[in-house]
């Protein structure tokens, strides 16, 4: 009996996407926020021009960073699965160094639902598994199928007592 | 039920802990301070310190309380907050027992009941042999009226595994088995194969260069002719190796002296220590791997230390061994008997199966950034050591050899094996690590793949097993058909499962 390898199939929603590249530019905004105050006070307080100098090739470095981050944001959030039934909860992550794992229910100790203001605003949800081993979240799911992915995943971990 | 107080001498054993805690500050500020300024301050301050400490572990004994029925601890305490926890004894994965010197003196005992990898254990610290031997035995009894029930019972999850099942059908007998305890014989040569003779002549030297306040090393010139006359010198020599030997033989006899392996049924008991003793006692199902380590110089012997992966931690004070660990100076042949006989659910396969060999050639290839960070340092930097400048090539071409070196070391002896029920990987370059656990025993896995790996069809797995700290055992580059067909054969893992 050798079956395939089967592959995770659900994905984030559309939204959680806009909720992730959001948070980048608040990330951006920030980081040059800091940059800025560091310039004024460069300026200001006529520090040695070596921290002008470093300062300047930190913040060359940090654009194409940024940029890349949001890259980084769209692909993880392309290659991210899940997948749940009855015996297993599937998740899959990265799609140049992609990672799977495979958690049997029975080991689940609780699932909760989380909300920030950026997901509440979107009307998203998080789900959070925590196991004997870890944590682990799917972020932004709209709130229903959170909900309902909350509630499968405690009705198939129910059957076990917590075993640690 | 009534509520006991723990033992009396709980009082005591804290309030020598709280003063050995403090004998070194007490030591300098009494001693080496002069009463001005803030010294004297300090000596209130520290004085106040151990007062308080003391008042508050007897009004601990005072509050605190306990009591064992027929299915779990019931444990009171606080002192100003009351708090009540109950631990059912179905939860408990381990018993420690420690008997240090203070103990032995007042005929008392230490015990210790692990419940899992992220709960406090229940803990006692000072209480009398016989309710020691009464708690453990409460907790033992209930384990095995529960497998009897089980069957008719939907409760309780640690009895879902498929051990329980040859629970249930085999009665539980008291009979004990002795598998192991060393002889004379062994101790002697478990005290040369330890080699902690060798300890001896570095810690004579360190002693003689501290200790050099004492006597002038000036002083001490006139007596060197003495050692030009051959038999003083011999004498000498042979003073130091018998009592370096004596050393080691006495490190060894301490730990191991009274070491013993028993085996019932359900139950693994391992005891060891001299003076102050340990005792551990696990279920068999219990178990949740085992680990067969070689450091390099047991490989060189034909040595093997063996582990059982528990999931409780087993440390019961700071100065006990892991008593986890069976008797270390085993034969690797030794040991695998002793597997087989103790945990007879266990098969520790020997054909396992190898990386493939272009595995090699990408691990060789790989950039190492110790070699990089050394090579670019040294050829900037260019230290001089007695006046010699070190030329940084040479320490360069040899760091890379010692690299690749142990990177050959660590391919050779990596294998694996997915069995039927059984998962066995073997790492490390100097010492080697054989990892072996079963299927159900396994609540997590993972499988990694970087891109190098995709474009040379390989993948890393990694299994996840309860223990404290959770234990995460990796393989790194093994085919990536055969990191699916581990996916899959987890997949099944419901088939050794028993379900509710």
């Amino acid at each position: 009996m050798h079956t395939q390898v089967k592959e995770p199939q659900h994905k984030l929603s559309k939204e959680s996407l806009r909720v992730g590249l959001i948070g980048d530019v608040i990330f951006d905004v920030v980081v040059l926020l800091i940059f800025a105050v560091l310039f004024g006070l460069d300026f200001i307080f006529e520090w040695p021009a070596w921290i002008g100098t470093i300062l300047l090739i930190l913040l060359i470095i940090s654009v194409p960073l940024l940029i890349i981050g949001y890259l980084g944001t769209v692909i993880n959030h392309r290659n991210w699965r899940y997948d749940i039934d009855e015996e297993y909860v599937q998740l899959r992550q990265g799609a140049w160094f992609q990672k799977d794992q495979l958690i049997p229910v029975t080991k689940i100790q609780s699932v909760e639902t989380k909300q920030g203001p950026l997901l509440r605003r979107y009307k998203l949800r998080e789900v959070e598994i925590e196991t004997m081993a870890g944590e682990y979240s799917i972020p932004g799911l709209p709130e229903k199928e959170a909900y309902a992915l909350r509630d499968q995943i405690a009705a198939y971990a129910k059957a076990k007592e917590e075993d640690d | 039920m009534e509520k006991r107080r723990y033992h009396p001498a709980n009082m005591l054993f804290a309030i020598v802990k709280t003063i050995r805690g403090w004998i070194i500050p007490l030591i300098i500020v009494f001693f080496f301070n002069n009463t001005d300024g803030w010294g004297s301050y300090a000596k209130y301050g520290i004085l106040g310190i151990i007062l308080l400490s003391i008042i508050g572990s007897i009004l601990k004994w005072f509050t605190d309380q306990y009591t064992a029925d027929e299915r779990a601890f019931h444990l009171y305490s606080g002192i100003f907050s009351k708090s009540s926890r109950t631990v059912p004894y179905e939860k408990i994965q381990n018993v420690t027992k420690h008997t240090n010197i203070l103990h032995r003196l007042l005929r008392l005992t230490a015990i210790k009941f692990e419940t899992g990898s992220k709960e406090k254990a229940v803990d006692f610290q000072v209480l009398t042999k016989e309710e020691a031997s009464r708690l453990e035995q409460l907790t033992k009894e209930d384990v095995q009226e529960q497998a009897a029930v089980q069957d008719t019972e939907i409760k309780g999850d640690e009895l879902e595994e498929e051990d329980a099942v040859s629970e249930q059908t085999v009665p539980h007998t008291e009979t004990k088995i002795i598998h192991f305890k060393p002889t004379k014989k062994e101790l002697i040569r478990a005290s040369f194969t330890s080699l902690s003779f060798l300890l001896v002549p570095p810690l004579l030297i360190s002693f003689l260069l501290k200790f050099d306040i004492f006597f002038d090393w000036s002083e001490l010139r006139q007596y060197l002719p003495l050692l030009k006359v051959w038999w003083i010198t011999a004498f000498g020599l042979i003073g130091i190796i018998v009592v370096s030997l004596l050393v080691g033989m006495w490190r060894v006899v301490q730990k191991y002296g009274n070491y013993e392996l028993k085996s019932d049924d359900t139950y693994i008991y391992i005891q060891t220590g001299l003076l102050s003793e340990s005792a551990f006692s696990i279920r068999k199902d219990r178990v949740q791997g085992i680990e067969i380590t070689q450091p390099i110089l047991h490989r060189l012997l034909g040595l093997a230390k063996v582990k059982l992966i528990s999931t409780g931690s087993l440390d019961i004070s700071e100065e006990t061994e892991t008593i986890n660990s069976l008797y270390p100076y085993f034969s690797l042949k030794q040991a695998q008997t002793m597997i087989a006989e103790i945990l007879p659910e266990y098969e520790v396969q020997h054909s396992m199966e190898r990386l493939e060999q272009k595995v090699l050639l990408y691990r060789l290839l790989q950039p190492s950034t110790i070699w990089l960070g050394v090579t670019i340092t040294l050829y900037f930097w260019r230290p001089e050591v007695l006046g010699f400048e070190i030329k940084w090539w040479i320490v360069s071409i040899v760091l890379l050899i010692l690299i690749e070196g142990y990177r050959y070391m660590d391919f050779k002896h990596t294998s694996y094996l997915i069995s039927d029920k059984f998962f066995q990987i073997k790492t490390g370059a100097l010492t080697t690590t054989l990892f072996v656990t079963k299927r159900n025993k396994m609540i997590e896995i993972a499988r990694n793949q970087n891109p190098l790996q995709r474009w040379l069809k390989l993948a890393t797995i990694e299994s996840i097993n309860r223990a404290k700290p959770v234990l995460h055992n990796k393989l790194k580059d093994l085919p990536a058909s055969e990191a699916d067909r581990f996916y899959v054969w987890y997949r099944q893992r419901t088939n050794d499962v028993r379900k509710q």
